[in-house]
């Protein structure tokens, strides 16, 4: 199976859009609470700078809408490349992330070469509790 | 400690570290180090025997800069930062030169 899109994000869910963070916004928060040491927290501000030049920042991202991107997996080779050692850093400081491959990112309201970003609808759905559906065990 | 040796010839660039690049010595080495008129830079890492995010943000800043003047090439890299740069990711975002058999 190919796959067109892919977002890396984190545990924790953004207020605006009740979506799991995405790795930049992961790694500010980091940031802001001085979790990382001075010398990991300028590698990743000099790779959130490479970024800020090649990959074009989304108006709905700037006007912090309810939103979230995903890279596009077939022109985005470069920018892997790039979040390696970004991903390294989080495992550095063992704060979770998972790569979260997909081709129904949501409806697109951005585009271009290199990412989608889809609109959330900002809420979170929670789903009842399931029978169980694993075999019952026998007495 | 780091030891530095800088070398140019024309618009070629050939630095030379040996020792250790990490928070302690980076900022020296980034105060020492003049891009300017730089179309290819080498980093010699022949003698290096450690380095940090503080060495490793070095390199990126520098292969930022020649992107857009230059080129930028490692070589002679040590297994122990060769060991890193894997691991880190940064041996594919670098231009390492292959050893010479």
């Amino acid at each position: 199976m190919e796959y067109k899109y892919l977002r890396i994000q984190g545990k924790e869910l953004a207020p605006n859009t009740m979506y799991a963070k995405g790795v930049f916004s992961m790694c500010m928060q980091m940031l802001e609470n001085n979790v990382m040491e001075q010398e990991d927290a300028d590698l990743f501000l000099e790779i959130n700078d490479w970024f800020a030049n090649v990959l074009p920042w989304p108006p709905q991202c700037r006007r912090q809408e309810p939103v979230v991107c995903f890279f596009k997996t077939e022109n985005s080779q470069e920018m892997m490349k790039m979040i390696n050692p970004v991903l390294w850093l989080l495992e550095k400081y063992n704060h979770p992330y998972y790569l979260v491959y997909t081709n129904f990112p949501g409806e697109i309201v951005y585009e271009d070469q290199y990412q989608v970003c889809c609109r959330t609808d900002g809420k979170l759905y929670i789903e009842p509790l399931q029978k169980s559906w694993s075999p019952e065990e026998e007495e | 400690m780091l030891g530095t040796d800088m070398q140019r010839e024309g618009k070629a660039l050939t630095v030379a570290l040996s020792g250790r690049l990490d928070s302690s010595t980076a900022p020296d080495l980034e105060k020492q180090l003049d891009l300017t008129d730089t179309e290819k830079l080498v980093f010699d890492l022949a003698g290096l025997e450690y380095i940090s995010s503080a060495g490793l943000r070095i390199l990126l800043a520098s292969m930022k800069a020649m992107d857009k003047q230059g080129e930028m090439t490692v070589r002679h890299v040590q297994p122990a930062v060769m060991e890193l740069f894997t691991v880190t990711g940064f041996s594919e975002i670098l231009t390492i030169e292959p050893e010479e058999e």
